[in-house]
């Protein structure tokens, strides 16, 4: 544990890579104790890998766009921040979950690094990142936190030091899903292939397309009605695709019924976590929190509870590495290090795997 | 002496008022029956053969649904007389239903009546009387049997068990075969034909 | 003897809904030893609050109410706003008059369970309602609502039908969200099982913990359950959300209401049919890795609410195993299943 009196600012670099951001950021928490240290943003600099359309990234062309634009935007951001390297506390990176080659790229930079300037290593768990992160900019104290990204998807409350995760989809994340769809309609990846069909959906409402709606418990899943929605497309391609009222139906119709399913899907698993424990604030975090129909479905549920919604822009709900940093920073400050030895990643790193000793 | 009942029933508007006679060896069923076919407006009454039927219990559940069905504006035949014998079937054809629960000239000895009335505004005491004396009048005028007051103990004497199983589904039942005793098994299926109802169509 | 009310405790707080406990008060001095016998059985329960009314014919408390912050908004104590009004519509089939109010039992996410009678005011019933969602769009939430009830129907009926000990259905309206199903008398299996093991929760921790040896009713109950579950699984359905909350202890027709036993009938606690409640998760699956799960899913919660008995649960997983042919295989597989703590890998 550290002695926090004597070092009132700590400042961490956090780099993270996961998936097809390259984020990096430089965290400052100031103050005296854990319980009373206030985090600013120094900087916080991505840059996302974007495919073309009706494709997906694979982990070797992001890996190669991760390490070619390491260098640059770790520059970018130590200036932004306006810190020098001695004063940095640690380099915090993200060990896990994710895809294979770009964690390791973006490892390898963070071990780098930390030889050269011989700084401490802290290897964040990628989804404690977002909770943080979620926790520090919104304030909600004691949340059900729905993860949900390309990579993710989680409803976690906290107990007893760990994040426990109460449901989750049980094979493909719902993002996951969402940027497989956009493929499928060939809608482009710029910014963000989920961000393209909200806009997408906005224009659909006119009918709600019958597709599979899989909540079993507290854990949902994905693939049955990505299949269906594919279906769907292949239909209306060939123009043989009727709605329920006889009319063909687009592709809006497509997004706006898919949204209109999953997000049910995914609010419902979130109330039934938080009958369980008794709690009725929701945190969004993760890519597809920042989906505002997702957000608004989610009000309307933690209203009738009588409790609330909270939700980060798209500054930290989409990867980021200020998320990694604040985390890791977190970490470091109650002693918790990362020996080079140690410093691998893992494509699959559950959640509550993570000992959270910065609260009680 | 038996006569008209007024059954009263839970979670039913004031407005809405049910009686039932049950009818022993009733002479003129195919009279009654064309009365009935031919919509004539005196003989707006649900008759149901009494050997389809088990129980009081396994009838009211029958009224209450399509009492249900009227309140809710859901009607599937025309009338909630006609209502009332398809509810007592399991499936949603509603020509079987009226075929093994409803009245048929040739078979058709044991009545029972259900009448339905309602009114804009629920009505007195007196009133109630006046109207359970004057449907009363007009059944004991046209149907040749013999009243019996409508009871389980009544029922149980009419009751055609072999086909209330068949058309209930009640044969080869695992629950149904494990159980010796006679009463406790009547009381089975009695269950499982209103659950079968409550499932009609599914 | 029950009824339902709901009692107005003060103006500004909306009324309460509770167990009405009617006990004919006879005069005279047995009336005192009544309110006491009804004030100590209340202070067992874990959450129940009473008021005694003299001067009135009838005692009343609130009994079990499991969460009363569930229930009602206004008296949570967790960090909330003044509360809204209360949001309990109740389903349009209950505004109709009856011979009692229907009384709220439960309200979780899923819906509402209310307590009322069914065609005559002899014959109680539960009425679930699932009440529409706002979240939700109107036509999903119209196609889920009826398809959920329909669902839970059709294996109630398969259950019944295999003779697995489950509630009746009495009738439903899946369009409108309600069905309406028998009341199992007596209480649940959670409650049986404390009372039973004496567990107040401010007394002594330190309580030893149960052996097969002492408490033989209570190792023939965990059989029970097992065999109860087993049918059920045998059937092809699996529960979902298997507790002992979620199952009932019926009475059998000669003894007392259990659960409420004096000193010296202490047997009597345990006595009673298994019926097994509350199937709106269930679903019909033959998959043994189905079946473990379900299994498991009451392990964790046996050993969560009654850790003193925890022990006791392989008795239940023995009978089980022998309620049918493929019994073993789930026990191997439900080994498996506790490995993983139910959840899969993710990637990331």
């Amino acid at each position: 544990m550290m002695d926090l009196t004597k070092t009132p600012r700590r400042i961490a670099l956090g780099l993270e890579g996961s998936a097809n951001k390259l984020g990096i950021g430089v965290i400052l928490h100031s103050g005296p104790s854990l319980s009373s240290s206030s985090a600013t943003v120094l900087s916080n600099i991505r840059h996302t890998f974007v495919s073309p359309p009706g494709t997906g990234f694979l982990p070797k062309d992001t890996a190669a766009h991760h390490r070619s634009f390491f260098v640059r935007i770790a520059k970018q951001a130590l200036a932004a921040a306006d810190v020098s390297i001695s004063e940095m506390d640690c380099i915090c990176y993200t060990k896990g979950p994710g895809m294979g080659a770009p964690l390791t790229s973006v490892a390898v930079a963070a071990r780098t690094l930390a030889l050269l300037w011989d700084k401490p290593l802290v290897g964040v768990n990628h989804c404690v990142g977002h909770i943080e992160m979620g926790r520090a900019i919104t304030g909600a104290s004691h949340p059900v936190v729905l993860y949900v990204s390309g990579g993710n998807t989680q409803v976690i409350a906290y107990a007893e030091q760990r994040y426990r995760i109460f449901g989750e989809a049980l094979d493909i994340a719902v993002g996951n899903c969402l940027d497989r769809f956009a493929r499928t309609l060939k809608i482009p990846n710029d910014p963000a292939p989920g961000y393209n069909i909200e806009q997408l959906a906005k224009q659909g409402g006119r009918v709600l397309l019958d597709l599979p709606y899989t909540v079993k418990g507290m854990d949902c899943s994905f693939s049955g009605i990505l299949t269906r929605a594919d279906e769907l497309a292949a239909m209306m391609e060939k123009g043989t695709g009727k709605g329920p009222d006889g009319e063909p139906f687009t592709p809006a119709d497509l997004c706006f019924s898919l949204q209109e399913t999953i997000f049910a899907m995914l609010v419902e698993i979130t109330e039934r976590a938080m009958a369980h424990v008794g709690s009725n604030q929701v945190l969004i975090v993760g890519g597809v929190g920042c989906n505002e129909r997702l957000q608004e479905m989610m009000g309307a549920m933690a209203k009738d509870r009588g409790g609330s919604v909270y939700a980060t822009d798209e500054r930290f709900c989409i990867d980021n590495g200020i998320m990694i940093a604040h985390a890791g920073l977190l970490a470091y400050e109650t002693g918790f290090r990362t020996p080079i030895e140690e410093s691998t990643c893992t494509q699959r790193f559950r959640t509550d795997e993570v000992l959270v000793k910065w609260r009680k | 002496m038996a006569t008209l009942e007024r059954i009263p029933l839970e979670h039913i508007p004031r407005t809405h008022r049910v009686y039932g006679a049950l009818f022993k060896n009733v002479t003129n069923a195919p009279f009654l029956q064309t009365q009935l076919v031919s919509r004539n407006a005196e003989f707006e009454y649900a008759f149901i053969d009494a050997s389809s039927v088990l129980s009081r219990f396994h009838l009211l559940a029958g009224v209450y649904t399509a009492l249900n069905t009227l309140l809710d504006g859901t009607l599937r035949t025309p009338n909630v007389h006609s209502e009332v014998v398809s509810s007592l079937n399991i499936n949603n054809n509603i020509a079987d239903g009226y075929r093994r629960w409803g009245i048929t000239p040739v078979k058709t000895k044991d009545l029972i009546v259900i009448k339905i009335l309602t009114s804009p505004e629920p009505l007195s005491e007196e009133d109630e009387e006046k109207e359970r004396q004057q449907v009363w009048a007009h059944l004991t005028e046209v149907i040749e049997g013999t009243p019996v007051p409508l009871t389980d103990e009544e029922l149980a004497t009419t009751t055609d068990w072999p086909k209330v199983r068949k058309y209930y589904k009640l044969n080869g039942v695992p629950v149904l075969d494990s159980l010796k005793d006679e009463a406790e098994k009547k009381k089975k299926m009695e269950t499982l034909a209103v659950m079968g109802m409550a499932l009609r169509g599914l | 003897m029950w009824c339902g009310w709901e009692l107005p405790l003060s103006p500004e707080k909306p009324p309460l809904p509770c167990v009405l406990l009617a006990r004919e008060q006879p005069t005279g001095s047995t009336a005192s030893s009544g309110t006491n016998q009804i004030s100590q059985q209340a202070r067992k329960g874990k959450k129940s609050k009473f008021q005694k009314s003299s001067g009135y014919k009838f005692i009343f408390w609130l009994f079990d109410v499991p969460s009363i912050q569930e229930l009602h908004p206004a008296y949570t104590t967790a960090t909330m706003a003044t509360a809204t009004e209360p949001q309990f519509p109740p389903p349009k089939v209950l505004t109709y008059p009856a011979s009692a109010p229907p009384i709220l039992i439960t309200q979780g996410a899923e819906g509402r369970l209310y307590k009322t009678t069914y065609q005559t005011a002899d014959r109680p019933c539960a009425l679930k309602y699932r009440p529409p969602k706002p979240y939700r769009h109107p036509i999903l939430d119209a196609r889920l609502t009826k398809a959920r009830i329909s669902s839970e129907a059709k294996v109630l009926e398969k259950c019944l039908r295999e003779g697995v000990p489950v509630p009746a259905v009495y009738g439903m309206d899946p369009a409108a969200g309600w069905m309406a199903i028998e009341w199992i008398e007596g209480v649940p299996v959670r409650v049986g099982i404390n009372k039973w093991l004496g567990e107040r929760p401010d007394e002594d921790e330190e309580q030893k913990p149960v052996t097969a040896e002492d408490d033989a009713p209570l190792v023939d109950l965990m059989r029970r359950i097992g065999s109860a579950v087993g049918a059920l699984h045998k059937t092809g359905v699996v529960h979902g959300d298997l507790t002992t909350s979620n199952m009932m202890l019926r009475p059998w027709k000669d003894t007392q209401q259990n659960g409420h036993a004096v000193e010296g009938d202490k047997a009597k606690i345990l006595e009673g049919d298994v019926i097994i409640i509350d199937f709106g998760l269930a679903t019909q699956s033959m998959s043994d890795e189905d079946r473990a799960v379900d299994l498991y899913v009451l392990e964790r919660a046996f050993a969560s609410t009654h850790p003193r008995a925890e022990r006791l649960f392989e008795e239940l997983l023995g009978a089980y195993g022998k309620t049918f042919k493929k019994g073993p295989t789930v026990l191997h597989k439900l080994e498996d299943v506790r490995m993983r703590g139910r959840k899969k890998s993710m990637l990331g």
